[in-house]
Parts: structure tokens; C-alpha cells; sequence
């Protein structure tokens, strides 16, 4: 009898346990294994978002969208910390132009996670050198989707492209040749800040304020929006615009509050529908302030 | 426990209906421990029903002992507790994993078809619902105002648009170079073509 009870208890015990480990979720922001089902996507995401800037790199780039086409040369790092860009074909003239150099990561696996489905492939072979595919497929229609073609041996991304509805390439880019040199001595980055801040609309975090010089920045690890307002120009009724360059939106919105009138503008690689809702959130933030 | 002759006289008096409520009970509980008298109420029953019907049921069929004897039969072969216990913990816990298989993604044969394969704005995915934006109850309003729909005002905010590229194209540059990996693509876009696509509202 004894014996029988005690069976009947270690089924019961079981049958409990594995029901209530089967439902457990995931943890937010818990270790990469919680936050990707593949280990070996993990692996490959994690050093994707490690391996810029940490590897010195110079190549000539194809960079293109719908109706354009730009040839980059590019090098990192140049003297200060920064990226050096030059237009190979604007005007049969070279200029240089430059990009800061990250002092923190600019995201986390789990941040991505959120906002992405993360998926691995092999990819094609790009300047002579075989790449891994990550499918950053958008969980909302509030982003853009991303495919990057990343270096086995480095992690460097050597070649991507935005997708939006229907599959329809957005931008893309491609090193035609690079050279990529050993390990550079830069800092190990901190954190990315991204999911310690506050999300101002689903899925993406503030990532820069600056109310001087009217710029608020949005992120969700990939996709960035920035915010300008303004006072709205004299003669300019209320009503709303955009224009859509390759991936790059730029959305402007004339608003009226409490018996003033503001300019609200949304740049970003994003879609229509997110500069809308950014346009309105800040509007409804005027309105309270 | 009433004689013989006591037993056939309440049961005479049952069948006359004329059995007062003890007189009832008492006999039901003889008839339910003499089955010498329970054929005898058979018999009674048939010879009513032949008086007043001038026919007769099978007077042989008595399904009692048989289906006595099947519930008895059934008990005897009944699983022992422990046996159905165990079956149905082994029920749910299928059912729980089958369901799991069930909500997850097919397995990725190739990454390039499946995404060539993508259709809307919105990918399903398992054991994450697409996010709606919480659009604020007035943005359908605002969407759907007078003033956006009227051609000067549009061509006014295209051309106001257009000039914010320029304007702050540098400022965007510059952040969104901190957050990709790819940063010399957010400066190569703030190039400006000239034949931008206009959105129309």
C-alpha cells in the first residue's frame, strides 16, 4: 500500500514539474541562451555586434538604392577615433567625410531578439571571402527588415540590405574589395544602452536627447529615428508629408498645441507607420509640457 | 422479519394497491432478500397484466441476474489506480509537448527561399505576436484630417520635407552611425539625389 502511494505521488510530482517547466517564458533580458533558440545564431550575432570596431578594415564599397548608385571608399580607423568615407563618384570628385567612432555597444542579442526573428544561413562568397547570412526578419511592421552577410573569419559585416513589404530591397551595399588587418588596440566597449532607457514607442528606446539643438533619437538596435522640432514657418498650414529616400524616411508634420504651433520631423530607417506614431507621441508630449 | 404467511398477505395487499406506506417499505425490503417471494410478485405481476390486458410480455425475460452479473464482471477487470494514473500523466504530458511542437516554426530548409517566400509588413512568428502600435485615439482623426488631404497642403509639406533632408541629414547621420554595424552606410545616405520618392497622404 505504502509503496503504492508513493508511486502515485512521484507520477503526480512529475506530471506537475513538467508542466510547469514546459510554460515557463522567457526571461527579458536574460542570458543570450534565453534570447535566440539557436546557439549557433547567437554566436554568429554576437560577433557581428563585436566585431565593428575592433577590427581595422579598408575596402571600396557599392552602394546602392533605387534609382542611385555610390561607390565608398572606406577605412576605419582613421586619426581621431573616426571612420574616413570618400565618394568615388560624385562629380569626378573625391571628399571626404567622417564617422564617430562607438564608445558603448550599440546593442545586445536580447535587445534584437525583441524587436527581430534572428535566423542563420551560409552566404555567398564576397571580395574572395566566404560569409555566414543572419535574416533579421521584423516582428511589426513598425521596422524594416535586415540581412547581413558577415565575414567567417572576422565578423565584419561585408555586405547588407533593408527589405521592406514584399521583399522589395530598400538599399543595399557590398564591399567590391577589402582588406581587413589584425586586431586593432580599441577599448573594450561598454554596454549598450539601449535596453536601460526608456521605450518611447513599441520597440524602440531613446538613445540620444538633445534639447538645445531640438533632436530626440530613437533605436531598436538596428533601425534608428531621429526627432527635430521646430516651430512651424509662418504660412504653413497644419498637415503631414514624407519622402522615402532608398530606406530612409523623412516624414514631416505641421502640429498645433496649446495655442502654438510646432514643426515635427522624423528621419530614420524606418517605415511611414513608425514616423507617424513617433510624430504623434511627441505632439501629445508637447501638448503636456 | 414477518412469517410466511404475513409476507404473502402485504404483498397480496401491495398488488391490490392498498399498502399503506410502512406495509410498502416493509415488503420492498423482504422482496429485496427473498427471491422466493420476488418470483411470486412476478407471478402476480403477469396474472394482472393478463386480466387486464388479455396478453402477456416474455414471461421468461429477466434481465436482473445478467446485468447483475455484467457490472460485477466489469469491476474485476477494472485498471488497478496506479495503472491509471500513470496512463493519464502520460496523456498530458504528450499533449503538452505535441502542443509546444504544434505553436513552434517549421524547421528552415533555406533561409533565402523562406524569405523570397515573406508576404506583408508582419511576420508571424511563434510565441511572439506581432506589436500593434498603440496608435493614440486621435491619430485617427489627425490621419483623416481636412487639411491633409487638400493638394496645396501636400505639395507645401513635400517641398518642406525635402528641405529637412538636407537640413538634418548630418544630425541623423551621425547617431544612426552609432548604432549599426555598418556606420559609413548612414553617412553615404545623407547624399541627396534628385529623384527622391514622395509619399503621398
Amino acid at each position: 500500500m505504502i509503496r503504492k502511494y508513493l508511486i502515485k505521488q512521484l507520477v503526480f510530482s512529475g506530471l506537475f514539474w513538467a508542466t510547469y517547466l514546459c510554460a515557463q517564458p522567457l526571461d527579458k533580458g536574460g542570458s543570450i541562451d534565453q534570447c535566440l533558440e539557436s546557439p549557433h545564431t547567437e554566436v554568429l550575432l554576437e560577433r557581428l555586434l563585436a566585431a565593428y570596431p575592433s577590427r581595422n578594415y579598408e575596402g571600396t564599397v557599392l552602394f546602392e538604392r533605387p534609382k542611385e548608385r555610390h561607390f565608398l571608399s572606406v577605412s576605419w580607423p582613421r586619426a581621431g577615433y573616426q571612420g574616413e568615407l570618400r565618394r568615388l563618384n560624385v562629380g569626378g570628385e573625391e571628399s571626404k567625410e567622417f564617422w564617430p567612432g562607438p564608445t558603448r555597444k550599440f546593442a545586445e542579442v536580447c535587445d534584437l531578439a525583441r524587436a527581430y526573428t534572428v535566423l542563420s544561413s551560409e552566404g555567398r562568397v564576397i571580395a574572395g571571402r566566404p560569409t555566414h547570412r543572419l535574416t533579421f526578419k521584423p516582428r511589426d511592421s513598425l521596422r524594416w527588415g535586415h540581412i547581413f552577410e558577415m565575414d567567417k573569419e572576422t565578423g565584419l559585416a561585408l555586405a547588407a540590405q533593408i527589405f521592406g513589404p514584399n521583399q522589395s530591397v530598400l538599399e543595399r551595399f557590398e564591399f567590391a574589395e577589402i582588406s581587413i588587418s589584425a586586431e586593432s588596440s580599441a577599448e573594450t566597449l561598454e554596454q549598450s544602452p539601449i535596453s536601460d532607457n526608456r521605450e518611447v514607442i513599441p520597440g524602440f528606446f531613446e538613445v540620444k536627447e538633445g534639447a538645445k539643438v531640438g533632436i530626440f533619437s530613437v533605436s531598436d538596435g538596428f533601425a534608428t529615428a531621429s526627432v527635430f522640432v521646430e516651430p512651424l514657418p509662418l504660412g504653413v498650414p497644419l498637415g503631414e508629408g514624407a519622402v522615402v529616400e532608398g530606406a530612409t524616411l523623412v516624414y514631416s508634420r505641421g502640429v498645433r498645441f496649446a495655442n502654438k504651433s510646432a514643426l515635427i520631423s522624423v528621419m530614420g530607417e524606418v517605415p511611414v507607420v513608425t514616423g507617424r506614431l513617433l510624430a504623434e507621441t511627441f505632439r501629445q508630449a508637447l501638448g503636456d509640457s | 422479519m414477518t412469517d410466511k404467511g404475513g409476507e404473502l398477505e402485504l404483498l397480496s395487499v401491495l398488488v391490490d394497491d392498498e399498502a399503506s406506506d410502512l406495509e410498502v417499505r416493509q415488503i420492498f425490503g423482504e422482496l429485496e432478500a427473498n427471491h422466493l417471494l420476488r418470483e411470486k410478485w412476478s407471478r402476480y405481476q403477469l396474472v394482472s397484466e393478463v386480466l387486464r390486458t388479455g396478453r402477456v410480455s416474455l414471461p421468461g425475460l429477466d434481465v436482473s441476474e445478467k446485468v447483475n452479473y455484467k457490472l460485477e464482471q466489469t469491476t474485476k477487470t477494472a485498471l488497478h489506480p496506479v495503472w491509471s494514473v500513470a496512463i493519464a500523466a502520460s496523456v498530458t504530458i504528450a499533449v503538452v509537448l505535441a502542443g509546444q511542437q504544434f505553436l513552434m516554426p517549421p524547421p528552415i530548409a533555406d533561409a533565402h527561399k523562406l524569405v523570397s517566400d515573406l508576404g506583408g509588413e508582419v511576420v508571424p512568428v511563434s510565441g511572439a505576436e506581432p506589436v500593434l502600435a498603440k496608435f493614440d485615439k486621435n491619430l485617427g482623426s489627425i490621419l483623416n484630417a481636412p487639411e491633409l488631404t487638400s493638394p496645396k497642403t501636400s505639395d507645401v509639406y513635400k517641398g518642406i520635407t525635402r528641405a529637412r533632408l538636407k537640413l538634418f541629414g548630418s544630425q541623423h547621420a551621425a547617431v544612426a552611425a552609432l548604432t549599426s554595424p555598418t556606420p559609413f552606410i548612414a553617412v553615404a545616405r545623407t547624399h541627396q539625389s534628385p529623384g527622391d520618392k514622395e509619399v503621398s497622404n
